[in-house]
Parts: structure tokens; C-alpha cells; sequence
């Protein structure tokens, strides 16, 4: 990294000093958002991935026109909607939430980027993920897989 | 570990004094130096409460637990040290928030989550205390970031209530609407215009 180039002038610190002596200069939020990042837990990653495919495509949008629309590459995309092990970037986080008119805040849970502040929030994530479970009935073929790996899973 | 000498101002003498800006501080730092400032600030806000004096809002706050944050890529810790001890520390992000004032509003800006002082460093805290300025040369240090990163110079804060006269007049800040999402604070910003006048101003 290059040098931030701050300045040398004693003068203007000087001054600057003397009018920050009787200040405060503390910045952030209170001392309950301090804490450490939350773990994620498996039904919040669940619900963030299902949320957003199913905004997508209510939105009727394909996964390259989000990506278009967002700047968002088509494999961060793809990973955010399908693999469960993603960890978004909040700069990903927010391009959806923008896109897909999402609350950013609460997106920002789902993604374990921060803390949820509402108690239940999780359960709440739990009960959309789990009603956003398709329920098509099974093909053919699906349904021959299952009941081989159901009676193996039973010897 | 990348840094930069910058000075500071002596509380008792009034005259610079040579201190070091670390650009990345890694988690650990934030551990040592929690490990020193923890008790410092303990201290100092237990006797002012046995002399019935007010306590600043942040004197709980535990820098060790906020090096989690480091794990984010877009997050950055900036510490000032100064005779072998860290006298200031800002934990900053380059991507989850956009401008919102007019001129700028969606653009990205610096934002900082958190910047504190060393307590010996506070007239809220201390009688006498050691070093002055630590403040603004965060302050600019954010400023310069933003310049070099191409934001232009904008930063954006919540800042607690006592500290708002420091963003709005020291620093040249612009205050707007108090946010629900961080405790009713108010959000401060500085402008691409402002940072141009604040930058211009050190020369």
C-alpha cells in the first residue's frame, strides 16, 4: 500500500488539535451492536440462498440478467442461490438487495454480516425456507433414486 | 505491516510530536491493545464515578471483541501510536454503504463504524491528558483513503452525541436525519466537496 499522503503542515495540526482538545471523537454504535460477528447459522444461509432465487425469479429475471443489472459475476450469483458454503461479500449483499428491492439491513442478517436485532428472526428464517421448499411431486426417475437410497439407508 | 509517520500534539508542551499511522493493523493488534486501554479505561471511568462525575458512552466498549470484523475484506483497522503505546484506533469499510447527500447520494464513500480515543487521551476521562489530535489525523487519514481509493474524499459516520460538535465543525461534516437501524444516531457525511475543502485547508 502507497502512503496516504497526510499532511506535514504543525500549523493546521495545531489548530485542528486545539479545537478537538474538549471533544469527544467516538463513533460507532452503542455497546449492544459491538459484539462478534454471529455464526450463521444452516437455516439463515438456507433462507438467504432460497430468497433470493425465488425474488429472481418473481422478478422473472434469468441469473445473467442479474448479473447485468447488479454487476455481480455470474459465478458469485450462482454461488449465493446454490452453494451452501458461500460467504457473500457485503458489497454482494447490498448489489442484491438493490436489485431485487430487498431490505439491505435485514439481508445483511440472513448473510451472517451482522447481528439480527429481533428476537425470533431466525425462526422466522427457518418457516420461509422450509415453506419455500418446492412440492412438485417427484418424476419418474427421482422417485426410483429415493426409494434405492431409502431402502439402502434402511439395511 | 504498512505505516506512515505523522505527528501529533503533546498535551502539556502544545508541540508536535512524532508518532506512526498503521494502515492494516492485524486482529492481534486490536487484542494488545485492548489488553492496555481495558483497564486504563476501567480505572479512570470507576473514579470518576466515586467522584459523581458523568462516565462517556463508550467507556465499555472492548476493542478485542471487533477483531472479528477484520475477517470482512472491506473492513480495515487504522491505529496512531505514540511513545510505544496506541493512542488512537478507527475500524473502517470500504463497501456496505453509499452517499446519500444530493450531490454524491449513491457513490461510494468511506464509512467509518468506530474510531475511539486512548483513554489518557480524554478530558472526559483524565485531568491531564497526553496527546492531542488523534481525532483529526484519523479524520484525514479516512479522508485520504477515500481521495486514494476514488471516492473522492467521502466519508460517512454515525456519530455518538457527544462527539457531533467535532464531525460537524472540526471536520466539516454535514448532519443529517438520525438513522432508527444504529440506535437513533445521526448520520454524518462529508461531501466530495467538503473533503476538497478540508483537504485544501491543511495547505
Amino acid at each position: 500500500m502507497k502512503s496516504l499522503g497526510m499532511t506535514t503542515n504543525s500549523e493546521w495540526l495545531l489548530r485542528k488539535a486545539d479545537e478537538e482538545a474538549g471533544c469527544n471523537i467516538s463513533v460507532g454504535g452503542l455497546v449492544s451492536k459491538l459484539a462478534n460477528r454471529p455464526a450463521t447459522s444452516a437455516a439463515k444461509r438456507l433462507a438467504f440462498r432460497r430468497l433470493i432465487s425465488l425474488r429472481r425469479r418473481d422478478l422473472g429475471l434469468s441469473i445473467e440478467e442479474l448479473s447485468q443489472m447488479s454487476g455481480a459475476s455470474l459465478l458469485d450469483l450462482i454461488r449465493a442461490e446454490r452453494d451452501e458454503d458461500f460467504e457473500p461479500e457485503p458489497r454482494l449483499v447490498y448489489q442484491l438487495a438493490r436489485i431485487l428491492k430487498l431490505p439491505d439491513a435485514k439481508m445483511m442478517q440472513l448473510a451472517g454480516l451482522s447481528a439480527a436485532n429481533e428476537q425470533g428472526f431466525g425462526d422466522i428464517a427457518v418457516r420461509f425456507a422450509a415453506r419455500s421448499e418446492p412440492v412438485e411431486r417427484l418424476t419418474p426417475t427421482e422417485h426410483e433414486a429415493l426409494e434405492e437410497f431409502v431402502k439402502f439407508l434402511a439395511e | 505491516m504498512t505505516k506512515e509517520e505523522i505527528t501529533l500534539v503533546d498535551a502539556m508542551s502544545k508541540r508536535p510530536v512524532v508518532a506512526t499511522l498503521y494502515l492494516e493493523l492485524a486482529p492481534t493488534a486490536l487484542v494488545d491493545t485492548e489488553a492496555v486501554w481495558g483497564p486504563a479505561r476501567v480505572a479512570a471511568a470507576r473514579s470518576r464515578a466515586h467522584a459523581v462525575l458523568p462516565i462517556p458512552e463508550h467507556w465499555h466498549w472492548n476493542w478485542a471483541t471487533k477483531k472479528d470484523h477484520l475477517r470482512l475484506l472491506a473492513n480495515r483497522c487504522l491505529g496512531i501510536e505514540c511513545g510505544g503505546v496506541m493512542q488512537g484506533l478507527m475500524m473502517i469499510n470500504l463497501a456496505r454503504h453509499a452517499a446519500v447527500l444530493d450531490s454524491d447520494a449513491g457513490k461510494p464513500l468511506v464509512y467509518i463504524d468506530f474510531i475511539e480515543n486512548a483513554p489518557w487521551n480524554l478530558k472526559s476521562l483524565v485531568d491531564e491528558p497526553r496527546y492531542f489530535g488523534i481525532g483529526i489525523r484519523l479524520f484525514e487519514a479516512a479522508v485520504m483513503l477515500s481521495t486514494n481509493e476514488g471516492f473522492h474524499g467521502r466519508v460517512g459516520l454515525h456519530s455518538l452525541p457527544p462527539s457531533e460538535p467535532f464531525y460537524e465543525r472540526t471536520c466539516g461534516m454535514t448532519k443529517l436525519d438520525s438513522d432508527p437501524d444504529k440506535e437513533d444516531l445521526a448520520y454524518f457525511e462529508l461531501s466530495r466537496a467538503s473533503a476538497a475543502a478540508f483537504l485544501k485547508g491543511r495547505s
